[in-house]
C-alpha cells in the first residue's frame, strides 16, 4: 500500500516537473524574446525618406540555435524570430492583420512547441499586446473515417491596428531532433537555407545569428556588401552574427538575379560525430567554425566520393549495358554516348518501379548525382573517355563561390575542340549534348581522370550556343480574306533552334506528338519488361489525338493572343512537324494558320495593315525601370527572324513602305528591318539579336536603344490603296 | 488420418472458389457500370472529363431519432465516371455545427485511396477570416477513359431551422438524377421549387397513408466548371428547391419551426442580444460627434469612422450566423463582420439619441419570389436609422463608399427593419444606372504620327468604389499605377507625361483623374491623307459571349460609360471622310458611337449604357451582334486630306 502511494507521488512528481518544465520553456522564450535589452526594437522613428513606404522595418533579429541535449542523442534545432515593423498606409495595416500559424504552446512533455506574441505600439507610445488565446482554430481532417488524421491550425485577427501602429512580435519554434547513428557516431544534415536580407519593406536595422555547438559545422556565404559573420562566445558555445542597417526594399527588377546581386546569404548546417562519407557530401570544415571557401581538394573528394563506386552496380547501369548488348552498340564508340543518353532518358522517364504495389517512373528514385554516377561507369566499361564536371546554377552565383553540395550540379563532358558534349540529368525532351538553361555561360569545375582518386581538378566554362545557334524563325504569309478585306489569314511556319527550342515546345507538345515515336523506337531496340510494356500500351491507348489538338489549338489561342496582343484569333489549326527530340541540332518546327481583324483598320478606299503587329509585343521598359544601377543577365544570346510576305489584295496597291527599313547595331544586340514590295507581295525581313546573355550596367544605354527600336517597329503600318 | 497434400487437396476448391469470386470482382470492377454508354456521354460532354452518370439522393425525416431531436438525414449516391482519361474531380460537401456527415464510402476501378481521399476542414476562402462552416472535400481520379467511382454520403441536419434548401447542381455535369424527398405526415413542409426553366427536370407526387413522396428526375444538367462571369448562383443560377419547414408533430405535440414571413423575422429579433455600452464606447462616441452640430452630419461621422477604422474580417459563423457580437467587443479590437459593424453603428447612434435598428438583407442578385420564406433569403445585416420618418442605410462594410452611396449589392431590396419588439419591412432606395459611370473626356492633337491628349476620367458609383478598394488594398508607393492603367490599359507605346487624381477617400462620391498622354505612331500618313482613329479605350470589343453557354452572364454591375474626343484637325488638313457611326439600343443594353464637326474640332462620341447587368442565353446572340457592329466600327478611321 504504501509502495503504491510512493509511485503515485513519483509519478506525480515526474509529471509535475514536466508540466513546470512546459511553463519553464514558454517564459524562458518569453524572457529571452521581450526582457533581454536590444536597443533597436526600442526605436519608434524611421528615416524620412522612407515615410512614403508602406511599412518599414525598424528592426529583424533572426536567430538559429543548435544544440546538443547533455546526456542524450537528442538535438535542439531552434528558431527565434523577432520583428517591429511601422505600418505607413492601409496596405500594411491589412497585410498584417491575420497571422496563421500551427497550435502554439509547448505541445508534448519536451520541449517542443511553438510561441507567439504580438504586440502594438500606438503612436502616443501606449502599447497593448494582441492576446493569442483569441486565435480560432482550424481543424484539419483527413483520411477515412476509422483512421482519419486529426490537425489544426489556428488564425489570429490582430486588435485593434491601424496606420501609424508599430507591431512587434516574435515567432519561436522549438524543435529537438534524434541524430542518425552511423560510423559509431551520429549526424543530422539541416536543409540549406538560400536567402535575401532585402525584404517586402526597407529594413532600418538587422542581424541574422547562428549558435553552434561542438561537432555542429556550418558553410555560409554572404554576398553583396553583406558582412562577414562576427565571431563571440554564448552559453560556452560559438556565436555567430551578421547584423545590417539601412536596406532598401527588395526591388526585383527585370533580367536580374536577386541571390547574386542583392544582400544574400546562403548557409547549411551539419551535425557530425562520425568519420564517414558525410564529412565529404558536405564539404565540413572546423566544427563551430563558419567556411566560406570550399578547397579544390573537396571537390575532388566529392566526385570520388558520388561518381567512382566499385560497389553495386545499380539497374539502370544493368539495363543500359543489355541494351548495348541486344543493339550490338559496343564497338561503335562515336555514336554510343548519344545512344546511352537517349536510352537512359527512356528509363528515366518511361521505365517504373513498383513502390508499394504502384508503378512509379524512375525519375523520381534517381538523382542527379546517381544519373551521372551511372552515365560515367558506362562510359568508363566502354572506355570511352570524359571528364566529370560540377557546375553552379549561375542565378546563385559561381562555381568558385559554392559552399555546399545543394547548389551545385554534376554533369560529364566528352569529347573536345568544337567535338564537345555536356552530360546532365535529363527532362522528357532534353536532346543529347543540351545544357540546361541555368548552366550555359558558367564556370565549371572539371576532374580530368575520371577513374583515378588523384586526378587535378580544374576550373572551366561552359561554352553554350551563340545567338546564331538559339533561334526562332517565323515565316508568315498574310492574306486577305476575298469576302471582307478587314479579315486576314494568316499562315505560319516556324523553326526553333538551341535554346529557343524550350521556350514553347513544352506547352505545344502534347502525348500523341512523341509517345508513339518513342514507342517505336524503344520497343525495337530494347526488350521492355513485361510491366513497362503494358504500361506504355496503356498510355498508347490512353493518347487521344482529337482532344490533344484541342488543347493545343487553346494554348497556343491564348500564346497568339497574349504575345501579338491580339483581341480576337480564330486558330485554323495548329499543328507539330518535327519535336526536336532526339538530336541536338534537330528543330523544333511548328506551323499554324489562323484569322485576326485586328491588323487592319479602314478609311474609304485605304485599308491600314499594322504590319508590326506581326512581329508579336515586345518587352518594353516602362519609366520608372530605365533608371539601372545592375548588371544585366538575360536568359541566353538570341536570334529572332521574321520573314513576312503580306499578300495585297486584287485592285489595291501598296503606298511608301520606305518607313519599315531600318538598321541598328551596337554592343547588346542588332534590330534591322527590311521591307520591298515585289509583284503582289509586300515583303518585311526583320531580325533582331541578343548577342549575349551578360551585360554590365554601361551597357543598358545600348540595350534599351535596340529595345526601343524593336517597339517603333511593332507600332509601324502599312498602307494600301485601292487603284 | 490425412496427410499433408490431402490438407491442401481439401482446400483448392475453397481457394480456387475464393479466387474464382476475386477474379470475378476484379472484372466487374475494371469494366464501366453496363448501363453506361460511354459513346454517347462522349458526345453529349465533349468538354468535361468526368461527369456523373447516375446521381441518386434521398431526404428523409426522423422524428424518433436517438437524439431526441428532428434529424434531416440527406443520403447521396453519385456514379463519377471519366470521359477522359488522367482525370480528376474534387467534390466537396459542406456541413455546420447543426450539422455532421455521418459516413461515406468510394467503390469502383477508379483511383481512390481511404487514406486520402477525403479531406476535411473549415470552409476557407479570400475575405472570410473565419467561418464555422466546414467542407468534406473528396477527390476522385482517373487513370483511364471508362473508369468509375461511386460516392455514397449521408449528411443529418439536426435542427429544422437550418434544413433550408435541396441543391441539385454537381460539382461536374450530371447525366441523369434522381431526388425522393420523403414527407412524414407530422412534418409540415412547403417545397419551393427555383431555377427550374432551362433545364430538363420533371416531378412526380405519391402519396401514401404516412407520408408523401416527391420526385425530381433530371437530365444532362450541365455544370459550372467552364463558365466565367457568372451571376449570384444561389439565387439567380441554378435549379433549387428551397425547403419551408413549417410546423412537426411529435407526441401528439406540434412544433412550429417557420409558419411564415413573421415567424422567420421574428426569431430575427430574439437574436438581437441586449446591449449596454461601456464607458470607453460612450465617451468615444460623445467625443467623435462634439463639434458636430447637425443630425445628418453626427451620423455620417460615426459611419465614416466605422468604416475607416474597423476592419472587416468576416466571421461568417456558417449558417448560424444571425447573432451579432458585443458592439463594446468590436469596439475594442477593431474588426468585425456585417452584424458586427451593424450593431456597433446601432450602439453609437443610440448613444447619440438617434433611433438607429439592425436590419437585414440580401446582399447580391436577388431572384428569389417573394413568398419564399428561407433563411437563405437574408445574408447581410446593416443599420438603418429613421430621422425626419425616413430610414437612412447604413453599411458600415462598404468600405470605399461615401455615406450618400447605398452599396449597388442591396439597392432596390426588400430590408427587415427591428421595430421594438417587432419588424417592419422597408425598401431600399435604387440609384439611376447612370450613377455607377465612367466618362472620358480626350482634347486630341496630332503631331507628326503621335498624337498628345490632355484629358480626364470621371468615376462615380460602383467603377469609383472599385477603383477606391484597389487603391485601399495596395502599398501607397504602389498607388500611382491604378490611375496609369485606368489611363493607359496597359498598352505598349501609351507614355504618360502627368497623371493626377482628385482626393481618394470615403467621404466623396466623385474621383477625377487627369492626364497628358502621348501616343506613338498612331497617326498614318499616306501621301496627302492622314488617317486617325479617335478612340482609344475601345471597350467591350472583347466581350463576345460563347453562345453554347448554358448559363447567364453577368458584368460587373449596371454601367453608363462616356467617351468623348474632340480632335484638332492639323494645320493645313481638311476632314475628307468621317465613320458613319451606330447606335443599337436593345432593352439590356445600348451602344452608341458618332461624330460631329464642330468648327476646326472634330467631335467623337462614345456611349455605352448596360441596363440590365445580367444577360441570359437568348440575349447572347444579340449581345454579339452589336459587339461585332462595334468592333467594325473601331476599326474604322477618320480621313483627313491635306489642303
Amino acid at each position: 500500500m504504501k509502495t503504491n502511494q510512493l509511485l503515485v507521488l513519483a509519478l506525480l512528481i515526474i509529471v509535475m516537473q514536466h508540466a513546470l518544465g512546459q511553463e519553464t520553456i514558454e517564459s524562458k522564450v518569453h524572457k529571452r524574446m521581450r526582457k533581454s535589452p536590444d536597443s533597436v526594437f526600442d526605436l519608434r522613428e524611421i528615416p524620412e525618406k522612407w515615410r512614403n513606404e508602406s511599412a518599414v522595418i525598424i528592426a529583424t533579429r533572426v536567430e538559429y540555435e543548435y544544440k546538443k541535449q547533455l546526456l542524450a542523442n537528442k538535438f535542439n534545432c531552434d528558431f527565434y524570430l523577432r520583428k517591429r515593423i511601422l505600418l505607413n498606409d492601409k496596405a500594411a495595416v491589412e497585410h498584417f492583420s491575420e497571422f496563421s500559424f500551427s497550435q502554439l504552446g509547448a505541445r508534448t512533455f519536451n520541449r517542443d512547441g511553438v510561441f507567439l506574441n504580438v504586440k502594438i505600439i500606438k503612436p502616443d507610445g501606449t502599447e497593448h499586446f494582441v492576446n493569442t488565446s483569441e486565435a480560432v482554430r482550424m481543424s484539419q481532417q483527413s483520411g477515412a473515417y476509422r483512421s482519419r488524421t486529426k490537425a489544426s491550425y489556428s488564425k489570429l485577427a490582430i486588435t485593434n491596428l491601424e496606420v501609424g501602429d508599430i507591431i512587434d512580435f516574435y515567432y519561436v519554434i522549438i524543435r529537438t531532433l534524434v541524430p542518425a547513428k552511423e560510423l559509431g557516431g551520429s549526424w543530422l544534415e539541416f536543409d540549406p537555407v538560400i536567402m535575401n536580407l532585402t525584404e517586402e519593406y526597407p529594413i532600418l536595422n538587422g542581424s541574422l545569428s547562428f549558435l553552434l555547438d561542438q561537432k555542429t559545422y556550418i558553410n555560409l556565404s554572404a554576398v553583396n556588401g553583406v558582412s562577414e559573420p562576427v565571431h563571440s562566445r554564448k552559453e560556452d558555445k560559438d556565436l555567430y552574427t551578421i547584423k545590417y542597417s539601412d536596406l532598401e526594399k527588395s526591388f526585383g527588377k527585370e533580367w536580374s538575379f536577386p541571390l547574386r546581386q542583392e544582400p544574400a546569404v546562403r548557409f547549411k548546417v551539419v551535425y557530425n560525430t562520425t568519420t564517414g562519407g558525410i564529412q565529404s557530401r558536405n564539404f565540413l570544415g572546423i566544427p563551430g567554425r563558419v567556411k566560406t571557401k570550399v578547397q579544390q581538394s573537396e571537390y575532388l573528394k566529392l566526385m570520388n566520393n558520388n561518381y567512382v563506386s566499385a560497389g553495386i552496380k545499380p539497374p539502370a547501369y544493368s539495363q543500359a549495358v543489355k541494351y548495348v548488348k541486344r543493339n550490338q552498340l559496343e564497338n561503335n564508340i562515336d555514336f554510343l554516348p548519344k545512344e546511352l543518353f537517349y536510352f537512359l532518358r527512356h528509363y528515366l522517364y518511361f521505365n517504373s518501379f513498383k513502390y508499394y504495389g504502384m508503378y512509379v517512373p524512375n525519375y523520381y528514385a534517381i538523382d542527379d548525382y546517381e544519373f551521372i554516377k551511372v552515365f560515367s561507369q558506362l562510359l568508363t566499361r566502354y572506355k570511352i573517355d570524359h571528364e566529370l564536371i560540377l557546375g553552379m546554377n549561375k542565378s546563385l552565383g559561381s562555381i568558385e563561390q559554392a559552399v555546399f553540395p545543394n547548389e551545385i550540379t554534376p554533369g560529364i563532358k566528352i569529347g573536345e575542340n568544337g567535338n564537345t558534349a555536356y552530360i546532365f540529368m535529363p527532362g522528357l525532351h532534353t536532346c543529347y549534348g543540351e545544357i540546361p538553361l541555368f548552366l550555359t555561360n558558367s564556370r565549371i569545375i572539371k576532374k580530368a581522370d575520371y577513374a583515378s582518386n588523384n586526378s587535378h581538378i580544374a576550373f572551366d566554362s561552359i561554352i553554350s550556343k551563340d545567338a546564331k545557334n538559339n533561334s526562332e524563325t517565323r515565316n508568315i504569309t498574310v492574306t486577305f480574306k476575298t469576302d471582307s478585306v478587314q479579315q486576314v489569314v494568316i499562315e505560319e511556319n516556324i523553326v526553333l533552334e538551341g535554346q529557343s527550342k524550350n521556350t514553347i515546345n513544352n506547352f505545344l507538345i502534347m502525348d500523341s506528338d512523341f509517345l508513339s515515336q518513342e514507342f517505336n523506337s524503344m520497343s525495337q531496340k530494347f526488350k521492355m519488361s513485361k510491366t513497362d510494356f503494358q504500361s506504355f500500351t496503356t498510355q498508347l491507348s490512353n493518347v487521344n489525338v482529337k482532344d490533344d489538338f484541342i488543347k493545343r489549338k487553346e494554348n497556343y489561342q491564348e500564346y497568339l493572343k497574349t504575345v501579338n496582343s491580339f483581341t480576337e484569333v480564330k486558330l485554323d489549326t495548329v499543328f507539330i512537324i518535327n519535336t526536336g527530340r532526339y538530336s541536338i541540332n534537330n528543330l523544333f518546327e511548328y506551323g499554324s494558320s489562323y484569322q485576326t481583324p485586328d491588323l487592319v483598320s479602314i478609311a474609304g478606299d485605304y485599308i491600314i495593315v499594322e504590319a508590326g503587329k506581326l512581329l508579336g509585343r515586345h518587352i518594353e521598359i516602362e519609366e520608372r525601370n530605365r533608371q539601372r544601377t545592375l548588371d544585366i543577365y538575360l536568359d541566353y544570346p538570341k536570334t529572332y527572324t521574321w520573314n513576312i510576305d503580306i499578300k495585297i489584295p486584287e485592285g489595291y496597291t501598296a503606298e511608301n513602305t520606305d518607313h519599315m527599313n531600318i538598321s541598328l547595331e551596337n554592343q547588346t544586340g542588332i534590330f534591322s528591318g527590311k521591307a520591298s514590295v515585289e509583284e503582289e507581295y509586300i515583303r518585311l525581313n526583320v531580325e533582331k539579336i541578343y548577342k549575349t546573355d551578360f551585360l554590365p550596367i554601361s551597357l543598358w544605354p545600348d540595350l534599351l536603344m535596340m529595345l526601343d527600336e524593336a517597339n517603333r517597329y511593332t507600332e509601324q503600318k502599312i498602307v494600301l490603296v485601292k487603284k | 488420418m490425412k496427410n499433408k497434400a490431402d490438407k491442401i487437396l481439401l482446400h483448392v476448391p475453397f481457394i480456387t472458389s475464393l479466387f474464382l469470386a476475386f477474379v470475378t470482382c476484379n472484372l466487374v470492377y475494371s469494366q464501366s457500370p453496363a448501363y453506361v454508354d460511354l459513346a454517347r456521354l462522349k458526345t453529349d460532354y465533349p468538354e468535361e472529363r468526368v461527369i456523373i452518370s447516375q446521381a441518386k439522393s434521398t431526404y428523409t425525416f426522423d422524428l424518433q431519432s436517438i437524439e431526441n431531436r428532428f434529424v434531416v438525414i440527406e443520403e447521396h449516391e453519385d456514379q463519377f465516371v471519366s470521359l477522359k482519361p488522367n482525370s480528376r474531380v474534387v467534390h466537396s460537401i459542406f456541413y455546420d455545427r447543426h450539422s455532421e456527415i455521418l459516413k461515406h464510402s468510394v467503390r469502383g476501378n477508379g483511383l481512390h485511396n481511404p487514406a486520402f481521399d477525403r479531406k476535411c476542414h473549415n470552409y476557407e476562402q479570400r475575405g472570410i477570416f473565419y467561418s464555422d462552416a466546414k467542407q468534406c472535400v473528396f477527390s476522385l481520379a482517373f487513370n483511364n477513359e471508362a473508369e468509375h467511382l461511386v460516392l455514397k454520403t449521408t449528411k443529418k441536419t439536426f435542427d429544422p431551422k437550418y434544413f433550408s434548401s435541396v441543391h441539385i447542381i454537381k460539382p461536374v455535369s450530371v447525366d441523369r438524377g434522381v431526388i425522393k424527398i420523403i414527407i412524414p405526415n407530422a412534418v409540415e413542409v412547403e417545397l419551393l421549387e427555383l431555377n427550374f426553366d432551362n433545364f430538363d427536370i420533371s416531378k412526380t407526387i405519391e402519396n401514401t397513408p404516412n407520408q408523401k413522396t416527391i420526385t425530381y428526375e433530371y437530365k444532362g444538367l450541365p455544370s459550372l466548371n467552364f463558365y466565367d462571369n457568372l451571376p449570384d448562383e444561389a439565387a439567380c443560377l441554378l435549379p433549387m428547391v428551397y425547403v419551408q419547414i413549417k410546423s412537426y408533430r411529435r407526441a401528439n405535440v406540434t412544433t412550429k419551426v417557420f409558419d411564415d414571413k413573421k415567424d422567420l423575422f421574428d426569431w430575427y429579433i430574439t437574436n438581437i442580444p441586449k446591449v449596454e455600452i461601456s464607458p470607453e464606447l460612450s465617451d468615444f462616441t460623445i467625443e467623435l460627434t462634439q463639434n458636430i452640430n447637425t443630425d445628418q452630419e453626427k451620423i455620417e461621422a460615426v459611419y465614416a469612422w466605422i468604416n475607416d477604422k474597423i476592419r472587416y474580417i468576416a466571421f461568417t459563423n456558417g449558417t448560424a450566423g444571425y447573432v451579432p457580437e458585443d458592439p463594446n467587443v468590436v469596439f475594442r479590437k477593431k474588426y468585425g463582420d456585417c452584424k458586427g459593424m451593424a450593431i456597433l453603428a446601432k450602439t453609437m447612434l443610440k448613444q447619440l439619441g438617434f433611433d438607429a435598428r439592425l436590419a437585414w438583407v440580401y446582399s447580391g442578385n436577388i431572384c428569389f419570389p417573394d413568398e419564399l420564406v428561407s433563411l437563405a433569403i437574408h445574408n447581410h445585416m446593416i443599420c438603418a436609422v429613421k430621422l425626419n420618418d425616413k430610414f437612412l442605410f447604413i453599411d458600415p462594410t462598404a468600405e470605399s463608399n461615401p455615406f450618400s452611396e447605398i452599396p449597388e449589392s442591396i439597392q432596390g431590396r426588400k430590408t427587415v427593419i427591428e421595430n421594438g419588439e417587432g419588424w417592419v419591412v422597408e425598401d431600399i432606395p435604387a440609384i439611376d444606372v447612370s450613377d455607377n459611370y465612367i466618362g472620358t473626356n480626350n482634347t486630341i492633337f496630332i503631331e507628326g504620327k503621335n498624337v498628345k491628349i490632355n484629358g480626364n476620367i470621371l468615376l462615380k458609383g460602383v467603377p469609383r468604389q472599385y477603383y477606391s478598394a484597389i487603391f485601399r488594398s495596395i502599398p501607397q508607393q504602389e498607388q500611382h499605377k491604378i490611375a496609369e492603367y485606368f489611363v493607359t490599359k496597359s498598352k505598349a507605346g501609351y507614355k504618360p507625361d502627368s497623371i493626377s487624381t482628385s482626393i481618394i477617400n470615403n467621404l466623396v462620391s466623385e474621383l477625377d483623374i487627369s492626364y497628358s498622354l502621348k501616343i506613338n505612331n498612331v497617326a498614318v500618313y499616306a501621301g496627302n491623307k492622314l488617317f486617325v482613329n479617335p478612340d482609344f479605350s475601345k471597350d467591350f470589343q472583347q466581350s463576345v459571349i460563347d453562345t453554347t453557354r448554358k448559363y447567364p452572364f453577368s458584368h460587373l454591375s449596371r454601367m453608363f460609360k462616356e467617351y468623348l474626343a474632340q480632335i484638332n484637325i492639323p494645320a493645313g488638313y481638311t476632314v475628307l471622310e468621317i465613320p458613319a457611326g451606330i447606335r443599337i439600343d436593345e432593352p439590356g443594353f445600348m451602344f452608341e458611337t458618332r461624330y460631329e464637326l464642330i468648327q476646326n474640332q472634330l467631335v467623337y462620341y462614345k456611349k455605352i449604357h448596360i441596363k440590365n447587368n445580367i444577360l441570359y442565353p437568348e440575349d447572347f446572340e444579340r449581345w454579339n451582334s452589336a459587339i461585332e457592329h462595334l468592333r467594325s466600327e473601331y476599326r474604322k478611321m477618320i480621313t483627313f486630306e491635306k489642303m
